[in-house]
């Protein structure tokens, strides 16, 4: 499983009859590891980013792939007929230098949909002409075809098109245990409000937790996303004049904006890096403030990590600390420096403890299994990181879904074909 | 859908691609409008969803499928109107809720716009304010709150409403237009229409806004146009929304009236057909027989009527068309205690100011000035700029023998618009020359 919680994913909101006929004007929004995560997204899903992914190139050791997916719940059928959105800059925006602020950025344009297709710009990768929130377009490297797994640009595989929603969770156990994160309600004297449901499902009957059969969501439904995927030799992300090392990749989807001091300039309104760590974490009503943030600007994520694993979780002060240490500026963390091994979401952070230290993220890494290790297990005190509280939840520790429902590709772009 | 009914859309869509180079460039011509997206036609696969949804659910239920069914359901009937849909809506946001009941702020605000279309406003704001318990900060469930509240004339509950959303940002189209409602009925027209060409803009600017949205943004800006008086530019959006979303019944209903306005009846007549042609609301129905009157058609005009008592009798369930009868009844001089029953109906559902200005128009024809005043009065408690409503008071204080607030009653709604009504303009017009 992975990404973000999902609280209101799909909130419709007509906004109610004026006269006759009822009413109207409907919000939609969807669901992932960062699905419909807020209203501007909900409002936009071509600009709701669900999921990134940084692992090494399958057959050429010497470049990385970084993936980026879009646009939700697209229903099987409908891949081709939907489009990345004309009015949004995407960007993958890496750190290489350990400032958590970015020095280089790919960035992607398409254009309006013609006769089923869309041309895709690609910018960079380069220097932004501005760092943070508010984003300019750099000098364009070239140009691609909508839905084109051929195609590349200046030595880069790049892909942008619908492919099968890589990611893998039982979303819908996950919404019922989501407890209340409105963390006013919280606190001494208040107790936290009952979820619908204690324990993820597909455990072993007689365990203590719910044996019913567990089910990944995206993969039940044949769900499709659109991605946005480049394979590039390390040697182009690392720092001028420098050897490949670690970085620190995130993404962000940004619309115009008229107010911006940079002229022609994007705003940035959504970003994403590691799975589901806002949708964990966060009240819902924050995700907004936190997607037009930078990484280390973020002005709710830290905090509300240690309220939800002292509060709603139940955990000591001291796992709260490490989790908030780790995650708490959400950035995707990779070492490009480390060559003959795969990806393993949270290894660059833990020392190799979750298969090798690349870090980053595969498509088969179960980002959601080792996230609800960290919160409700006892991840964090076996890395000695902090002694055992005694208070994991052993029915949340696992979703007990894995990426058997997908299918990933050996050839780029590797994520599976749609639906 | 039937193949008629699909290759009806399919040409109207191709239609609407062909007139959309147009519409982008009168649309990007004004100031501070963010470039309309290209349409997409949606709707032409809403069926597909909607059967994918059906097939998820009977198999694989869980709350969140079924909750994207129900929204699904809602999306088709603002597409066609067909009010079955509005139930099946309701009974799927149900068992969402049922399937997981805390939480669940998507399924209370997808069950509290079933309910609201439904015309079942108390409870939809029930269901709007669990959706802010569980997320206080989201705009979302407060424009929904404020909406619902607007409904039922609760205009203090909705300003607070809207003031809990905090500060919005500005492309917030959800609350642009909750915002848009409260300021057009509280007497802030300007500021409402500000308000929605916002909302347009946003929503025009997101290819992946559904056809139909992007249309009723249209629709409302034309609407607002309308009540200001400003009949070129209220053809103008309206005739966009058609070139979004071709088969906009709300659309070819707003046409009708600016033609029904202006005394141009041949166009009257044609819009109406066309809009009733795809849901024969009674109000549609009234400006066709106006129009059919006006150039001879008798036989015609009775015949309307006559559909319109038969929508009174089989298509009003849930009292979805009181309002509209009420007002038809009482303006024709049609069976004076039915519009009375009628409109005292309505304000039970939502009294908000449009059911006072209905009850208290019923009650004047019925010859019950008394209680017409009463109604008059909560009807401009908000100080609303609706021509039509400030004639009916205006008649209203006329008739009691208030002659100083008939005569600026009369004026205000003259002012407002002018062509408001083709026959109670001329009788506001008459009247103040007599007072």
């Amino acid at each position: 499983m992975s990404r973000r919680t999902l609280q209101s994913s799909l909130a419709v909101a007509a906004i109610v009859t004026l006269a006759g006929v009822g009413s109207l004007y409907g919000i939609r929004g969807a669901i992932g590891s960062d699905h419909a995560d807020s209203p501007a997204v909900l409002a936009r899903p071509g600009a709701d980013l669900t999921d990134v992914y940084v692992f090494p190139a399958p057959h050429d050791d010497s470049h990385v792939v970084v993936a980026v997916d879009v646009h939700p719940l697209i229903a099987p059928g409908m891949g081709g007929s939907t489009y990345f959105d004309p009015g949004v800059m995407y960007q993958f925006k890496i750190d290489n230098t350990g400032d958590h602020v970015e020095d280089t950025v790919i960035q992607f344009a398409a254009s309006a949909p013609q006769n089923g297709s869309q041309t895709i710009t690609l910018y960079g990768p380069g220097k932004p002409n501005q760092t943070g929130t508010s984003s300019t377009w750099i000098a364009a490297t070239g140009t691609f075809k909508y839905n084109d797994k051929n195609a590349s640009v200046k030595g880069m595989k790049v892909f942008a098109g619908p492919r099968e929603d890589p990611f893998f969770f039982d979303l819908a156990q996950f919404f019922k245990i989501v407890p209340d994160r409105n963390f006013g309600n919280h606190g001494a004297g208040k107790s936290v409000p009952a979820a619908s449901a204690s324990s993820f499902r597909g455990f072993a009957a007689g365990s203590g937790c719910d044996s019913t059969p567990a089910q990944d969501f995206l993969a039940a439904n044949k769900f499709n996303v659109l991605s946005l995927v480049v394979e590039l030799p390390r040697a182009m992300l690392a720092p001028a004049g420098g050897a490949p090392g670690k970085i620190s990749v995130w993404a962000s989807a940004s619309v115009q904006d008229a107010a911006s001091p940079y002229g022609a300039s994007y705003a940035q309104i959504e970003r994403l890096a590691r799975p589901a760590v806002k949708e964990a974490f966060e009240s819902f009503d924050n995700h907004d403030k936190s997607n037009r943030s930078a990484p280390t600007s973020d002005p709710a994520l830290a905090d509300a990590i240690v309220s939800f694993t002292t509060t709603a979780a139940g955990r000591s002060a001291e796992t709260a600390g490490v989790l908030k240490a780790v995650l708490g500026t959400d950035e995707m963390l990779a070492d490009l420096a480390q060559t003959g091994v795969k990806a393993a979401y949270l290894g660059s952070e833990t020392g190799g403890a979750t298969g090798s230290k690349f870090g980053g993220r595969g498509l088969n890494d179960d980002v959601i299994d080792i996230s609800l290790g960290a919160i409700f297990g006892n991840t964090i005190s076996a890395l000695k990181l902090a002694p055992d509280d005694g208070k994991e939840s052993k029915c949340l520790t696992t979703d007990n879904v894995g990426p058997q429902g997908h299918h990933f590709t050996d050839a780029f772009p590797y994520l599976g074909e749609p639906s | 859908m039937n193949l008629r009914t699909a290759a009806v859309l399919a040409v109207g869509a191709l239609g609407a691609l062909a007139v959309w180079p147009r519409f982008v460039a009168t649309h990007v011509a004004q100031a501070s409008v963010a470039t309309p997206a290209p349409v997409v036609a949606d709707y032409l696969q809403r069926d597909r969803l909607v059967a994918f949804y059906e097939d998820a659910v009977a198999h694989r239920a869980d709350q969140i499928v079924t909750r994207l069914l129900a929204a699904q359901y809602l999306q088709r009937f603002r597409e066609t109107g067909d009010a079955a849909d509005l139930l099946r809506g309701e009974h799927l946001a149900r068992r969402s809720l049922a399937l997981q009941p805390r939480f669940n702020a998507g399924a209370e605000l997808t069950l509290a716009s079933a309910l609201g279309s439904l015309h079942r406003f108390r409870e939809a704001l029930a269901h709007a304010e669990n959706a802010r318990a569980i997320e206080p900060g989201s705009t979302n469930a407060a424009a929904h709150v404020a909406s619902t509240e607007v409904e039922l004339g609760r205009y203090a509950e909705a300003s607070a409403a809207l003031h809990s959303a905090g500060p919005a940002y500005a492309n917030d189209a959800g609350l642009a237009t909750a915002t848009a409602r409260f300021d057009e009925v509280t007497g802030k027209l300007a500021a409402a229409r500000r308000s929605i060409d916002l909302a347009m803009s946003a929503t025009d600017s997101i290819i992946d806004s559904p056809a139909e949205s992007r249309a009723w943004f249209h629709y409302r800006a034309g609407e607002l146009a309308w009540s200001a008086g400003d009949g070129e530019v209220a053809e103008q959006r309206f005739r966009e929304a058609l070139a979004i979303f071709p088969s906009y019944q709300r659309a070819h209903n707003g046409l009708a009236r600016v033609y029904w306005g202006e005394r141009r009846w041949p166009q009257a007549l044609e819009a109406a057909q066309r809009g009733a042609a795809l849901i024969p609301l009674p109000e549609t129905l009234g400006y066709q027989a106006d129009a059919q009157r006006a150039l001879g058609d008798a036989s015609g005009a009775r015949a309307t009527d006559d559909a319109i008592a038969a929508i009174e009798r089989i298509g009003n369930a849930g009292g979805i068309n009181d309002r509209a009868l009420a007002i038809y009844l009482a303006d024709h001089r049609l069976r004076p205690d039915a519009a009375v029953a009628i409109a005292r109906r309505d304000a039970v559902a939502r009294d908000d100011v449009f059911a006072e200005d209905a009850l208290g128009w019923a009650l004047v024809r019925a010859g019950r000035c008394g209680a017409a005043r009463i109604a008059a009065r909560k009807a401009v408690r908000a100080g609303t700029q609706d021509a039509r409503l400030q004639y009916h008071a205006g008649v209203i204080a006329m008739e009691c023998g208030d002659r100083r607030e008939a005569a600026r009653r009369l004026q205000l709604a003259l002012a407002l618009n002018p062509n408001f009504d083709p026959v109670a303009a001329d009788d506001a017009r008459a009247r103040v020359a007599r007072l």
